[in-house]
């Protein structure tokens, strides 16, 4: 057993390999196509001759493509993704001093969208083809179709504005805690700041709903169906000639099975969040990678965008190995 | 008129008539008849601004004549959104037509033809679709310049993977039947095989996927007009007028929220004719969505 999974570990970490290599040679591909000077898009439009002069030869720009895209694999390597001159930063630094609030908001939207989607999937495929089934097939494909630029600004019109929600940035200044985890909501808790808590509470739940809902239309669909599915099935039909009680048979056989896709969504979560999670963030001032990118792209910054793609690629690429390993525990049939 | 059709023809069409197909192709139907209407008949100039009293920017709100109000510049929001309409519809298509054109040619040649070319192309495939797709999207139209053409050029090269795989997914199943085989005993070209013989098998979940796609297409460039790397002033377009409405959320609530509104009904009207359609399409996967983790993802690949 525990060989078997190394085994699996290890073949999917080598799959890793040419996935990584793949999105850096794009990345990279794309900052040699840009259009004009490559340093004329690092720099700004204002650079002066001097300075384009310097960063060619800082950045080796002068040598050639190939000698270039391995010394820039050598410093992603290393997490290093260069400097931002427009900024003036390491984009780095820029990355992980934003990566918690991006963190923390994924998390709660990730919590409310298992709390909307999770029950209502399992009630729609409970009473399959009653008014309740479809009532949450219809909720399911308008959370689906409804746009996160849409869905944030309507929130923040009805709570921030006509109710009064403090909206934008993640707590209130005043009531700022000292950053140990990162995380608002735990450090404030930390220090027993319990209206420094609320205040982040109130600020991250118009963001994370607007995440949230969407994906818990994907959840609740995704959940009714594989529910449905076990249900019907013939292990289940045994179960129920056993006389397993219906209790039992519902908690222990059916929704174990049915919570399969609701990991692979928690896994592939990654890409919806990080699209909508530029706009969320946009739309409520949420200091947190995406609006570094939105930033980024307002001041043609291309060191950061091009820095913050590798970077979510790469998290990206990891949560899936990490839910494929989950998979292998929860699904027995994995493994054969 | 139904009563002269064949008890065939009326069983296809009843077949796809499911009630999402109706109350989707009816909210895209009023929407394009608009769309046409509109800017034919409105007073107004979507592209004129203005200055005057009595039409000042962002007026009272939605009133008689500004049905839904104007906008910053003192433009008719009424007007301008329906003008948007064929332009977002139009670009969705275009979108998603290119993606399904390029990534159906790398499906049906990877699976048809196998071996070496088939793992290049599908290792490439891979790598598009482990990179999260906005972001990609963010980085190819930052690269090639904001422009509506651009966001459109980005959006189809993130999707193209989808077809690619489904293509290659159904090629792979057929092209060991026996209707091929003799195709190819009796020297046909691989050409006149692959798009005569195998491509018809694989119409159905393509026309539901792209259908599905439009909807996503329209969020996608959306947003990057949005985040200022698709459609760029005065041009109206739905995720450019929500980002400019987003300035004036306190002043005028009218603003971002009617384009927004347009953008959720079209993109619903498509989710639902694509249901319907998988539904008619594909009796076996009635009601439900196969749980296969491959179909999650596309499902979350194209998740906005």
């Amino acid at each position: 057993m525990a060989r078997s999974i190394l085994n699996y570990l290890f073949m999917r970490l080598l799959q890793v390999i040419p996935t990584v290599l793949g999105v850096l040679f794009i990345v990279f591909f794309l900052s040699r196509i840009l259009p004009g000077n490559p340093v004329i898009a690092i720099l700004g439009p204002k650079a002066t001759p001097e300075n384009i002069e310097k960063v060619v030869k800082e950045l080796g720009l002068d040598k050639d493509y190939f000698t270039q895209f391995i010394e820039y694999l050598g410093d992603v390597i290393r997490l290093d993704f260069g400097r931002s001159y427009i900024m003036n930063v390491e984009v780095r630094d820029l990355l992980f001093d934003r990566l918690p609030a991006s963190f923390e908001l994924v998390i709660v939207a990730y919590i409310l969208s298992i709390i909307i989607g999770l029950p209502l999937g399992i009630i729609a495929a409970l009473k399959r083809g009653t008014w309740v089934d479809d009532l949450v097939r219809i909720l399911g494909v308008i959370g689906i179709s409804m746009p996160t630029i849409w869905l944030g600004m309507v929130l923040q019109i009805v709570f921030g504005i006509y109710l009064g929600f403090p909206v934008g940035e993640r707590i209130d200044p005043l009531l700022a805690p000292k950053k140990v985890t990162g995380f608002m909501l735990i450090d404030t808790l930390l220090e027993g700041n319990i209206y420094g808590f609320l205040d982040a509470l109130k600020r991250i739940a118009l963001p994370a709903l607007t995440l949230a809902l969407p994906l818990s239309g994907l959840l609740m669909r995704l959940v009714r169906t594989s529910m449905v599915e076990v249900l019907l099935s013939d292990y289940i039909r045994t179960a129920k000639m056993k006389r397993v009680p219906r209790d039992v048979l519902l908690y222990r056989h059916a929704l174990k099975n049915a919570l399969i896709p609701v990991v692979t969504v928690m896994g592939l979560y990654f890409a919806v969040v990080v699209t909508g999670d530029i706009i969320v963030e946009t739309i409520f001032s949420w200091p947190g990678i995406g609006r570094l990118i939105y930033e980024a792209v307002l001041l043609r910054d291309y060191m950061v965008i091009q820095g913050a793609v590798i970077f979510i690629s790469l998290i990206y690429v990891l949560v899936n190995l990490v839910v494929d390993v989950l998979y292998f525990y929860i699904d027995p049939r994995i493994k054969a | 008129m139904l009563g002269r059709l064949s008890p065939e023809a009326k069983e296809t069409l009843a077949r796809f008539m499911q009630p999402s197909t109706i109350i989707g192709l009816s909210i895209l139907v009023g929407i394009v008849a608009l769309g046409v209407i509109v800017p034919l008949a409105s007073p107004y100039d979507p592209y004129a601004t203005s200055e005057d009293v009595l039409r000042p920017p962002l007026s009272e709100g939605p009133a008689w004549p500004y049905i839904l109000g104007t906008d910053s510049l003192g433009r008719d929001l009424f007007t301008r959104i329906f003008y948007a309409v064929s332009i977002d519809l139009a670009v969705a298509l275009v979108t998603v037509g290119l993606a399904v054109s390029i990534g159906m040619v790398i499906g049906l040649v990877s699976g048809y033809f196998g071996g070496i070319l088939d793992s290049v192309l599908m290792r490439i495939m891979d790598v598009l679709i482990s990179i999260p797709g906005f972001m990609l999207a963010i980085a190819v139209a930052a690269a090639l310049g904001a422009s509506l053409f651009n966001a459109m050029l980005a959006v189809a090269v993130v999707t193209i993977p989808i077809y690619a795989r489904l293509m290659r997914g159904v090629t792979l199943s057929v092209k060991e039947q026996l209707y091929v085989t003799a195709a190819k005993e009796a020297g046909l070209s691989s050409f006149r095989i692959l798009f005569r013989h195998i491509l018809p098998n694989a119409m159905a979940p393509l026309i539901v996927q792209s259908t599905i796609e439009l909807g996503n297409a329209i969020i996608y460039i959306a947003s990057l007009s949005f985040i200022g790397l698709g459609a760029q002033e005065p041009q109206p377009e739905w995720g450019l007028m929500l980002s400019t409405g987003r300035k004036y959320l306190r002043e005028a609530w009218w603003y971002p929220t009617f384009p927004g509104l347009m953008i959720f009904l079209v993109v619903l009207a498509f989710n639902l004719i694509g249901d319907g359609l998988r539904d008619a399409l594909d009796p076996r996967l009635r009601g439900t969505l196969k749980i296969r983790r491959s179909i999650v993802w596309q499902l979350l690949k194209s998740e906005t």
